[in-house]
Parts: structure tokens; C-alpha cells; sequence
């Protein structure tokens, strides 16, 4: 394969573009209401906070501002087979004032809604390279964050010019907020 | 006494939290304990410990059984499960930890890798590109354990021949793996050398060989 993993789950990101799936399953019970998950993007600068608001790609917002990253856009329920939820990653039209990309998986209001990553079946996200159909890593959010209602599932990251993808796989309970506490 | 180095690679991800760890730090017990009573295992058994969550850790360097202590086994409250990593690890430390043999002494038997989970690697591109390369490291067995429903024998068949899978991960069928685990090191021990493969002997009943 064209990617060379050093240790450190670290990996050079060779290829200039590659998709983010989030998948989970309906809600089928009669009991709690519809699970809506939600993958978002935050593109940093050299201070690690977003370039602009329009830097902050998520369910109201598809599209970068260069173009390099775009959401598939708002699936509420969890319909259909595989990935409910894609963002499309092109590193080789990005602005080059970003150096970090972070991407971040949250359970909409999950506090509202008493829900957590433990309750939605089948809840998954990937990063994968479309073209070759390789699966790069893979997180089972109801197995592997079962209590959490948020997970920074990556970030891809530049350094000595070259483009590295990190799993990050730490997550917490704030939801989204919590994120753009950080990095707005 | 040349040394058998014993690998065990345990699964600590945030699946594993309440009873599963509990059940897992009751079998290592059982295991020194047994091993102790065989007066073979007590002079050649090393033991090596590493654990995999988010993050891949030695907790026991290759440590003779006689003076084993057996360390603390904590699991975070939630995360991925980076088997790659592991297996990356423990490329590492046989290459370290392992002597080969050479023209002036006998190196150590070949080592054994027991691999545990309750789920699937999360980090599937360093699994895959790990996997090779733990099939070179000429270990004299490699098995790998699969507990619970959740757990997918899929991975863990492209690493070695022989999984096992446990029905349920509870506290009484993880003892029997760990106690068949002993008795396979018990037999490891005395024929290590002797045959091309070792014969591990017959599972109990909770633990299935997947075919």
C-alpha cells in the first residue's frame, strides 16, 4: 500500500484525498426518539483555532471555503446501509494557512435526549481512501465509547510538509460546544 | 536453563471495563500459580505483559516466573482498541527481549504470543501492515483468543491459525481460558525444541477452536 505507518498510529497521508464515513443504525425501539449523529470538521491555523467560521464544516455548513473539504450533508436517523454520513477530504487544494484538520464525531443534543454512544447500534466511523477502498482505521463507537456522547475521532496534521494522519480516539461528554469551546 | 519467553497480549480497551478486567487479572493469578506448581515452567517461564487500549503498554518486561510480580491492569473509561500498535510493540520487544541463538551459546526457545480481545483492531491499516511481520518472528505458537459475541475471529484468522472463541466473556470462561493458557505454556515448556510445532493440548468446552 502507498501509506508507510510509523509507530505511534501516525500515518504520512500519501494520498491527497480521502473520505470520513459515520454510519449507525434506526432507532427501532418504541422507547427514546431518533438518534441523529453528527461528523464535523474543523480546520486550524498555526494557533490550532479555526481560520474563519466558514473554516467549521458541519451539518449547516457543507463546503470549506477552498473547496478541500465537503460534508455530504445532515442524515438525521440513521437510514441506510453503511456510511450515513460522508466528508470528502482534498488535501491538494487546501488553503495552505491550515496545518491541522480535526475531525470530531458528536450525538446531537445528547444531553436533551438522554443518549449516548452506547445506545445507537451498528454506530461506526472510518477513514478510508475511496479510490482503493482501504479502511484506515475504524472506531465501534457503541463498543469502544459506549459512555460518551462526543469523540475526536482524528486530525490530520502537517509537518516537515508532509500531511500525517493521528487517531485521536479520546472522547468526553461536553457534545459539540465542548469542541468549538476549543477551537473557535 | 534456557528460557521460554511467553507473550501476553491483553485487550484493555473501554469494552473491557467492570467484570471482563476483573475476570482477566483472576486468570493471570491462576496462571503464575499453576505455572509455579510445575518445577520446569519455574526455571525456564518468562513472562511479558502488554496491554492495548488508545495506548499500547508494557506493563511486565520479560521477567522470570520466580520473581514475577504480577502488575496493576487498569482500563480506560472508554477508547479505541489498537491491536496494530501491539503487534508493532511486540515486534519490538522480541527483537529486544528474545536472544537468538549463536556460536557460543544457546539462544531461548521460541517464544509463545497469546492475543486477547473482546472486539475487532480499531486500527485496521497498522494491523494489516503488522501482520507479516508477526508471522516472521518464528514464534513457536500464536494464539489468539477471541471473547465474547462481540468479538470477529475475521481478524484475528488473518493473524494466526489458531483462534479460539469464548461464548461469553463472564468470569468463569475466561478462568478456563486462562487455565488451559498455563497448561499450554506446561506443554510448550517440555517439548519446546523437540518437534517442528508444538501440540497445544485440547481446550476445555467454553473455549471453541475456530475451524
Amino acid at each position: 500500500m502507498a501509506i508507510n505507518l510509523q509507530k505511534g498510529e501516525r500515518a504520512n497521508l500519501e494520498l491527497p484525498k480521502f473520505t470520513i464515513g459515520l454510519g449507525w443504525d434506526i432507532n427501532e425501539s418504541h422507547t427514546g426518539g431518533e438518534c441523529d449523529l453528527d461528523a464535523s470538521v474543523f480546520l486550524l491555523g498555526e494557533n490550532r483555532k479555526i481560520l474563519s467560521d466558514q473554516h467549521f464544516v458541519f451539518y449547516n455548513n457543507l463546503e470549506s471555503p477552498d473547496g478541500a473539504v465537503k460534508h455530504s450533508g445532515d442524515n438525521r436517523t440513521g437510514a441506510g446501509d453503511g456510511d450515513d454520513e460522508t466528508i470528502h477530504v482534498d488535501l491538494s487544494v487546501i488553503n495552505p494557512a491550515v496545518k491541522e484538520i480535526c475531525i470530531v464525531v458528536t450525538i446531537h443534543e445528547a444531553a436533551a435526549r438522554r443518549q449516548n454512544f452506547g445506545q445507537i447500534r451498528n454506530s461506526f466511523i472510518r477513514v478510508y481512501d475511496a479510490a482503493k477502498n482501504v479502511e484506515l482505521v475504524k472506531y465501534e463507537l457503541g463498543e469502544d465509547f459506549s459512555i460518551e456522547t462526543a469523540v475526536e475521532f482524528g486530525r490530520i496534521y502537517k509537518r516537515d510538509n508532509a500531511w500525517r494522519f493521528e487517531a485521536v480516539g479520546v472522547g468526553q461528554s461536553g457534545g459539540l460546544e465542548q469542541y468549538l469551546a476549543k477551537y473557535a | 536453563m534456557r528460557r521460554l519467553p511467553v507473550y501476553l497480549l491483553l485487550d484493555t480497551s473501554g469494552s473491557m471495563r467492570g467484570e471482563r478486567i476483573e475476570a482477566v487479572k483472576n486468570g493471570l493469578q491462576v496462571l503464575v500459580s499453576k505455572l509455579r506448581q510445575d518445577p520446569f515452567a519455574l526455571e525456564s517461564v518468562w513472562i511479558s505483559i502488554i496491554t492495548f487500549d488508545r495506548e499500547v503498554k508494557q506493563l511486565l518486561p520479560l521477567t522470570a516466573l520466580e520473581s514475577l510480580q504480577l502488575p496493576e491492569i487498569t482500563t480506560p473509561e472508554s477508547g479505541p482498541t489498537n491491536m496494530g500498535a501491539a503487534l508493532e510493540m511486540l515486534c519490538s520487544k522480541l527483537e529486544s527481549e528474545v536472544a537468538k541463538g549463536n556460536d557460543t551459546q544457546k539462544g531461548d526457545w521460541r517464544p509463545l504470543l497469546f492475543l486477547m480481545t473482546d472486539g475487532k483492531p480499531s486500527d485496521l491499516a497498522a494491523f494489516r501492515e503488522v501482520v507479516p511481520k508477526v508471522k516472521r518472528q518464528n514464534l513457536g505458537a500464536l494464539v489468539a483468543c477471541a471473547a465474547g459475541a462481540e468479538a470477529q475471529d475475521s481478524f484475528l484468522k488473518e493473524l494466526t491459525d489458531t483462534v479460539v472463541h469464548l461464548d461469553t466473556a463472564d468470569s468463569s470462561t475466561l478462568m478456563s481460558f486462562f487455565k488451559w493458557v498455563s497448561a499450554s505454556i506446561g506443554t510448550g515448556n517440555k517439548s519446546a525444541g523437540t518437534t517442528e510445532e508444538i501440540q497445544l493440548p485440547p481446550p476445555p468446552a467454553e473455549v471453541h477452536v475456530i475451524i
